[in-house]
């Protein structure tokens, strides 16, 4: 009862809500979510009468279904310009025999192989998303691109951050079990999607980063550590990852392994970088007590700029 | 159907099936109520950097429409309007002529609350209170602990993003993108004044951050028949607002530092992080040599440029006054010129088999001019320019060149099985570095099949071998120095001329994967992986001399229709490094005390790693009713075990812990055909212990006055009650 009356009051809303959200575009011309009517191919038609279910009708309201768009080939082959003239399909079958598979099906029930049903999406998407995919990774992998999207929707899953993540996960469980890490990327609740950094489709990056070097992906947000710097740290400028490990670790920021011992297995001087660090090093009853090379921030105690320094007095990263 | 297809598509109903996701195909829909986040707040997710105790408004709106008589489409977005990171977008567009992408984003981080003695956070001038009680350690300063005010550690960024792409005649596509991304907040930067001996002495300052980045990124591409193309260029340029950070020194002159340099009238100034830019051309060429012959060629010249006004050696007038050798430059004029060129001919012949041969050439010219700097050791001491000063400091402009050059092919063995090989070396030549080459050589095994519709088998092996040029330890500590300094130093080296850098080491790599799949109905998925890299420094004298890792992972999936999915995963990984290395003095007994190995340690580090979730999503009462559960748990027990050799001694240390756990509880109920009440609840449990914070206060360390951050141990609510409605 309370839920109707709700329900009937936010009802009385709805036509503030389609104009406030016209005004927030600044486009809206009519009808806010009713789509324009535009005649169908008559192929479609002649679809539509076996396949009249919700995947189809949501295609329809996607954008391969665009009859405006001459790119989508809809406008003249209708849904025989991805699934084929399918002519065996579209002919009545003899009594008692079941009626023949289109010439091309996608998926679960798919016949043909992964290359060929890929092909069917890089005739079309060759100039962006195809240009790097065979070759890739995940061509090897016989990955197919129904696999990861749905076509027959409105709107592709993928391009939500969490579904997108939730699908990769699929196959990469060892990223997921990292993502779940104190120190870790936010990638939960979609706040970062795996497609901020990765190029899935093929890259000229390694591991399929969308730039074309692992230190250019970071830099895409953490353009302070860009450099040059006066006092270079050289493994940082080389590759983040001989320190961090950027899908999650056990040890913050992302660190392969626990300071100050990361720091020891290239640097081992005299005095304190090569001194034994273990338990002596804890706090003892009375304080002040401890070692400063391996409490609080450890080596970042004193050499902050591990990054990199700019400081003309900075050469030991430490300004 | 295999069981590739099969896994796939059982993930894909999970990531659709979400309660509080439309349930109905397309837009027009608006979500809004309140929530109530109860305890100190949570580090993860959408919740992270939310106020503690703290009431938040549920907004969201998914909109869409037709303009342009019905071939221009608008969609807008909404987000987590209630919460500290949110988001929103707009785009609009026609089908096949153009498309405009606007987005706001706000991503607030994860609060630690730390405290500290100094004023005027935020700013980039940091002062002691009035009152201050200098001393040569924290041990005598009495007023630290009653100055010491709370603040938050953390940072929150700000992305606004324009988007455009037109499709343009003859089968051309204009693809250009402006982002905006300001990042505000507090970090922790350790102040420092002193510089060797035992003279230094930290206060960690809250650093204000407030740093802009701008980038404007556009594309041409060509697509049409055998060839695509592609030219870009993208330039990025990172703005600073705090171009210095200067800090009230707390502690008394000591002996060692000019008397100048302690409180009240001792300053230090660093550098953050100074303003940069980057520019790169790239082009890009699909061509179809043949029906089954591809050539991709990419080209990428970049150049990073950074040239900010250096701060002084020092900021201490009376310091300043010693200088004798001024700055050799007003500033860096810094230039790193990048190259990246990827060759790659791939081929499909028909008969099931088919080959890769890449090679990439990745070059960063480091063409930053060279110059010595006679440094003022940490705003402490005159200028000491003596010839044979330690203080004499050439920069090392380091660079490096990689190629890599491979090939890899497969087969089909019959059946679905098939069969991978891959051959890999690449070679790294470097500036400046311990060791000018490195080479490495890769050979890869895979083998997969499906024995059965309902099973999976993949076995990957990768073995590669890491060398290269002579290893000379003291090459940049020679190239670094003034000759008069190199040869006051006994042995003239600073690291251990044993020690090997494990970025640059020998190393023998072997790993292996092993993954079975089974999906015994089409309703269901089970996988089971098993991960293994194994790395062996054995020539490694001292540093890392192995690193192995495992991991084993298990999922199960089930989705017996859209309306009742349940998944869940477990897994454990186990890391295990081992480092040598040797502790020696300066002084009479350096040479002796570094070539003795009763001086030696090792560290054993061992960590474990237990993660599992469990997550169901049920429709009930006809679809009416839908609910979500989500669970997820890891779990991280770090050991590092120190040993020594005669001459030394270790104690054990504590073992760290941390145990993340998440629960999400969403409902969704149908009251009507276009409205819904959704009910969503998550709890946040973070515990964890460790010896570096844990108890670590500000005055703990007698030369360093610490934050005093304590581990995260908290268990934190969020609750939401909104309404949906669609129009």
């Amino acid at each position: 009862m309370l839920g109707t009356l709700v329900s009937m009051k936010i009802a009385s809303l709805r036509p503030w809500v389609c104009v406030f959200v016209a005004l927030l575009s600044g486009h809206a011309t009519g009808a806010v979510a009713s789509a324009p009517g535009t005649a169908l191919p008559e192929s479609v038609e002649n679809c539509l009468l076996c396949h009249d279910d919700d995947a189809t009708q949501a295609l329809l309201a996607g954008p391969h279904a665009s009859t405006a768009d001459s790119r989508t080939g809809f406008a003249e082959h209708g849904c025989g310009n991805c699934h084929g003239n399918s002519e065996a399909h579209m002919r009545r079958p003899p009594r008692g025999e079941p009626r023949a598979a289109p010439d091309h099906v996608f998926g679960p029930a798919a016949t043909t192989s992964a290359a060929d049903q890929n092909m069917q999406c890089t005739g079309c998407h060759r100039g962006t998303l195809g240009m790097h995919w065979q070759g890739s990774p995940h061509e090897a992998e016989g990955l197919t691109c129904v696999g990861c999207h749905r076509v027959h929707t409105a709107t592709d899953t993928m391009h939500d951050a969490e579904s997108q993540s939730a699908a990769c996960f699929g196959c990469h469980p060892r990223t997921r079990a990292e993502t779940l890490r104190a120190s870790s990327h936010p990638l939960r609740d979609g706040q970062m999607a795996c497609s901020d950094c990765h190029a899935v489709h093929g890259s000229v990056g390694p591991g399929l980063l969308r730039a074309a070097t692992l230190n250019e992906s970071c830099y895409e947000c953490h353009a302070e550590l860009r450099g040059p710097f006066l006092w270079e740290h050289p493994p940082a400028r080389e590759d983040c990852s001989n320190c961090h490990r950027p899908h999650g670790s056990n040890h913050a920021p992302l660190l392969t392994q626990r300071a100050p011992w990361l720091c020891q297995q290239c640097h081992l001087a005299q005095f304190h970088p090569s001194t034994a660090l273990s338990g002596s090093g804890l706090p003892g009853p009375s304080l002040p007590s401890g070692s400063q090379s391996l409490l609080g921030r450890n080596c970042m105690n004193c050499h902050p700029q591990v990054h990199g320094s700019n400081h003309p007095s900075g050469a030991g990263q430490t300004r | 159907m295999n069981w590739l297809h099969r896994r796939c598509c059982l993930w894909l109903a999970l990531a659709a099936l979400s309660p509080t996701t439309a349930a109905a195909s397309g837009c027009g829909s608006v979500v809004f109520g309140a929530g109530w986040l109860d305890g100190p707040g949570m580090r993860f997710g959408r919740y992270a950097g939310q106020a503690a105790d703290h009431s938040f408004g549920v907004l969201q709106i998914d909109a869409c429409g037709h303009y342009a008589a019905g071939v221009g489409r608008w969609v807008l977005r909404i987000d987590d309007a209630g919460l500290g990171s949110r988001r929103a977008s707009l785009g609009m567009g026609v089908q096949g002529r153009y498309r405009i992408e606007l987005e706001h984003r706000r991503l607030a981080g994860a609060r630690d609350v730390a405290r500290t003695p100094l004023q005027g956070l935020g700013s980039s001038n940091l002062l002691l209170p009035a009152g201050w009680t200098a001393a040569p350690t924290t041990a005598a300063m009495s007023s630290l602990l009653p100055s010491l005010g709370e603040f938050d550690l953390g940072s929150t960024r700000r992305r606004t993003l324009l988007g455009l792409s037109v499709v343009l005649p003859e089968s051309w596509q204009l693809d250009t993108r402006v982002r905006d991304e300001t990042r505000s907040g507090i970090k922790p930067f350790a102040g420092l004044i002193g510089h060797s001996g035992g003279t230094p002495r930290v206060v960690v300052l809250p650093e204000p951050i407030d740093g802009r980045t701008r980038e404007f990124d556009t594309a041409l591409h060509y697509a049409a028949g055998a060839r695509q193309f592609r030219i870009g260029y993208k330039l990025s340029l990172f703005d600073n607002s705090h171009t210095s950070l200067r800090w009230q020194n707390p502690y008394a002159a000591i002996a060692g530092w000019h008397p100048s340099a302690g409180f009240p009238s001792g300053s230090g100034q660093a550098q953050p992080a100074p303003d940069n830019q980057f520019h790169q051309l790239s082009l890009g060429l699909a061509q179809q040599l043949a029906p089954q012959l591809r050539l991709n060629a990419d080209l990428a010249l970049g150049r990073m440029l950074q040239d900010q006004t250096f701060l002084p050696y020092s900021i201490n007038p009376s310091l300043q006054d010693s200088i004798t050798q001024p700055l050799p430059r007003a500033s860096l004029d810094g230039r790193i010129d990048t190259s990246l060129l990827n060759l790659r001919l791939s081929s499909r012949p028909p008969q099931g088999w088919h080959w890769n041969l890449f090679y990439r050439f990745d070059e960063r010219d480091n063409r930053t001019p060279q110059a010595e700097y006679v440094s003022i050791g940490g705003d402490a001491q005159t200028q000491d320019s003596a010839t044979a000063s330690s203080r004499r400091r050439i920069n090392l402009p380091y660079g490096f060149r990689e190629q890599r050059l491979g090939v890899d092919a497969g087969t089909r063995i019959g059946g679905d099985a098939r069969l991978d090989l891959g051959a890999q070396h690449s070679q790294i030549d470097r500036t400046w570095s311990a060791r000018e080459r490195t080479e490495e050589s890769r050979l890869q095994l895979g083998l997969r099949g499906d024995p059965r519709e309902w099973l999976n088998l993949a076995l990957r092996v990768i073995g590669s071998d890491r060398g290269g040029s002579t290893h000379i330890g003291n090459r940049a500590f020679l190239a670094g120095h003034a000759p008069a300094y190199i040869e006051s130093v006994p042995g003239a080296f600073e690291n251990l001329p044993d020690l090997r850098s494990y970025a640059l080491a020998d190393r023998r790599r072997l790993q292996s994967s092993l993954a079975l799949g089974i999906a015994p109905a089409a309703q269901w998925s089970l996988a089971l992986t098993h991960g293994s890299t194994r790395d062996s420094y054995a020539r490694s004298e001292l540093g890392l001399t192995r690193a192995n890792i495992r991991d084993l992972n298990l999922d199960a999936s089930f989705s017996a229709s859209e309306a009742w999915t349940l998944h869940a995963f477990a897994a454990r990984e186990w890391m295990a490094f081992d480092q040598d290395g040797r502790s020696f003095q300066g002084g009479a007994a350096r040479l002796q005390q570094a070539a003795d190995p009763a001086r030696n340690w090792q560290a054993e580090h061992r960590d474990r790693v237990d993660t599992m979730g469990l997550g169901a999503r049920r429709a009930l009462r006809d679809g009416r009713l839908r609910v979500g559960v989500d669970y997820a748990r890891s779990q991280v027990a770090g050991d590092v075990r120190v040993s020594t050799a005669a001459a030394l001694t270790a104690l054990p240390l504590p073992t760290t812990r941390a145990r993340l756990t998440t629960l999400d509880i969403d409902l969704a109920w149908r009251l009507g055909t276009r409205s819904e009440l959704l009910l969503g609840y998550r709890r946040e449990a973070f515990r964890s212990s460790d010896w570096a914070r844990d108890g670590v206060a500000p005055n703990t360390l007698a030369n360093v006055i610490l934050l005093g951050e304590e581990s995260p141990d908290y268990s934190a609510h969020a609750l939401a009650l909104s309404y949906r409605t669609e129009f």
